[in-house]
């Protein structure tokens, strides 16, 4: 027999199989769940871009002004931002924007002696941002964000801020740069959990050293949750074993997943043909309060802890 | 309308049994023969091979799952014009699938059928009924159904990487299924 009689064989397998296959009870929370990914994506992707645009126009922008005034010793140090903002027009023959307000056009008022800024040549205008025109185009991308918020559940604007706010800590190396050591646990006791090695080091050192007390930098850390609990093996015997190792812990995972999710943790589900497991990103804070199911023990570690 | 009202109709002779029928699951039905046969003109003529057929058996027969019926009748009319079609060339999903579902054949090889189609359908539906819901579902729809990995994947509201691990870890389980059951292929 081949792959394609098998294939025409499944013709006699039950009625209730083939109807079930269409059911779509279980599906729209499933559906829902996507889309609201997809617009948590989307929201992450322009926080990321604004972000970054952001970051680049303050720092890049004034150092090269500063490096360009120096070389051509024309734009006056007390030029004032006023003044830019005010010298910003929109040429009439040719459409263009130009400005004086950025480090291109400093560089060309000072080659052609030129202060009148209608008079400036109109190459100058392709590569110049004007300022008024970025701020625009930030309030747009702002006034998007905005909108994109309005149409998704508050925990994605908990997730974005927490991503801004938070130093995600990820990796034992955080703490320490010795070689890895392997440290054994014993299970967690169920409605118990505890936290591996290095992810409890990395806590107490960051949360030590952080300066809470003067507004510096947060800390949230990236953790892997072993969650222990009772899987049927093989022989079909019921064991109290990591909920990974059988399908049967894997529909176990995945509720736990949905639960903790539900509950406003940022957890996520990693399945790939090897492993099956729950990341999630938890603040001290968390941690410490951390409500765990009364028939799981849990066991938090980095992921490149075990 | 309920199936036991079509069925109902069917039973009377009605003239509208067929086109409450296809009012229901016309559309179910043209998307598992196109699946199959690629072609819209294929596929309809197929469906309406489906309601000829129905309205011949019915009656006598009363089934308890109407839509499976059907769609065991245009699955079946859907594989007969695919295999006139494509005696010598075939169909780019069939033989994808095929190619699939050969990692779940134990046994190597042989092109002697030692064992009743119907008996594995029967040891395919015990191993899928000893999964859980949502596998079997996944399962079904590719192999049954032979939906598309992108289709099953929105259908079910699961990322298309999942579906291929459900599917290759499907397999991987009855292939031992079939091995445990002592089956020769």
């Amino acid at each position: 027999m081949r792959g394609k009689d098998l294939l025409e064989a499944m013709e006699y397998i039950d009625d209730e199989l083939i109807e079930e296959a269409l059911s779509n009870t279980v599906n729209n929370t499933s559906r829902l769940r996507q889309s609201y990914k997809k617009y948590m994506y989307t929201a992450a992707a322009f926080a990321v871009i604004l972000g970054m645009s952001a970051f680049a126009y303050s720092v890049f922008a004034p150092s090269k002004n500063a490096e360009m005034s120096g070389e051509s010793g024309v734009q006056t140090a007390d030029t004032s931002a006023a003044e830019v903002a005010e010298a910003t027009e929109i040429t009439e023959d040719t459409g263009d924007l130009q400005t004086a307000g950025n480090s291109q056009s400093v560089g060309m008022a000072a080659d052609s002696s030129a202060t009148d800024l209608g008079a400036q040549p109109e190459k100058n205008s392709s590569t110049d941002q004007p300022t008024s025109n970025k701020s625009e185009a930030d309030n747009a991308a702002s006034e998007e964000i905005s909108d994109l918020s309005e149409t998704i559940p508050a925990d994605t604007e908990i997730e974005k801020s927490r991503s801004d706010t938070y130093t995600i800590i990820d990796s034992r190396k955080s703490v320490t740069e010795q070689p890895y050591a392997a440290y054994c646990y014993a299970a967690p006791e169920k409605g118990e959990y505890f936290l591996h090695h290095y992810l409890d080091a990395a806590i107490k050192s960051y949360e030590t050293n952080s300066p809470a007390q003067n507004n510096a930098t947060e800390y949230a850390y990236k953790a892997k949750i072993t969650i222990f609990g009772d899987i049927i093996n093989d022989n079909g015997e019921t064991q109290y074993s990591t909920l990974n190792q059988s399908e049967d812990g894997h529909q176990k995972l995945k509720a736990e997943y949905e639960r903790l999710l539900e509950n406003g943790y940022d957890v996520s589900l990693t399945d790939t043909d090897e492993y099956y497991y729950i990341t999630g990103i938890f603040t001290k804070e968390q941690l410490d309060n951390f409500k765990p199911q009364p028939e799981y023990g849990y066991a938090f570690s980095f992921e490149d802890e075990d | 309308m309920e199936d036991n009202a079509i069925i109902e109709l069917y039973w009377q002779r009605s003239q509208n049994a067929i086109s409450e029928t296809a009012t229901k699951y016309g559309g179910k039905l043209h998307s598992l023969s196109m699946n199959i046969l690629h072609s819209r003109e294929d596929a309809e003529e197929c469906v309406n091979d489906t309601y000829h057929a129905a309205w011949n058996t019915l009656p006598p027969q009363r089934p308890s799952f109407f839509f499976a019926y059907l769609a065991k009748l245009t699955r079946n009319f859907s594989f007969s014009r695919y295999d006139y079609y494509h005696a010598q060339k075939r169909g780019a999903t069939v033989v994808e699938l095929s190619d699939e579902l050969e990692n779940c054949i134990p046994a190597p090889n042989d092109l002697e059928q030692k064992m009743e189609s119907k008996e594995i359908g029967r040891i395919v539906s015990e191993f899928l009924h000893s999964q859980s819901p949502e596998m079997r579902r996944v399962f079904v729809r590719r192999y049954w159904y032979l939906d598309s990995i992108q289709t099953i994947s929105e259908a079910c509201g699961i990322s298309e990487s999942k579906v291929k691990s459900m599917l290759f870890r499907m397999r991987g389980k009855l292939r031992e299924h079939f091995e445990k059951e002592g089956v020769e292929l």
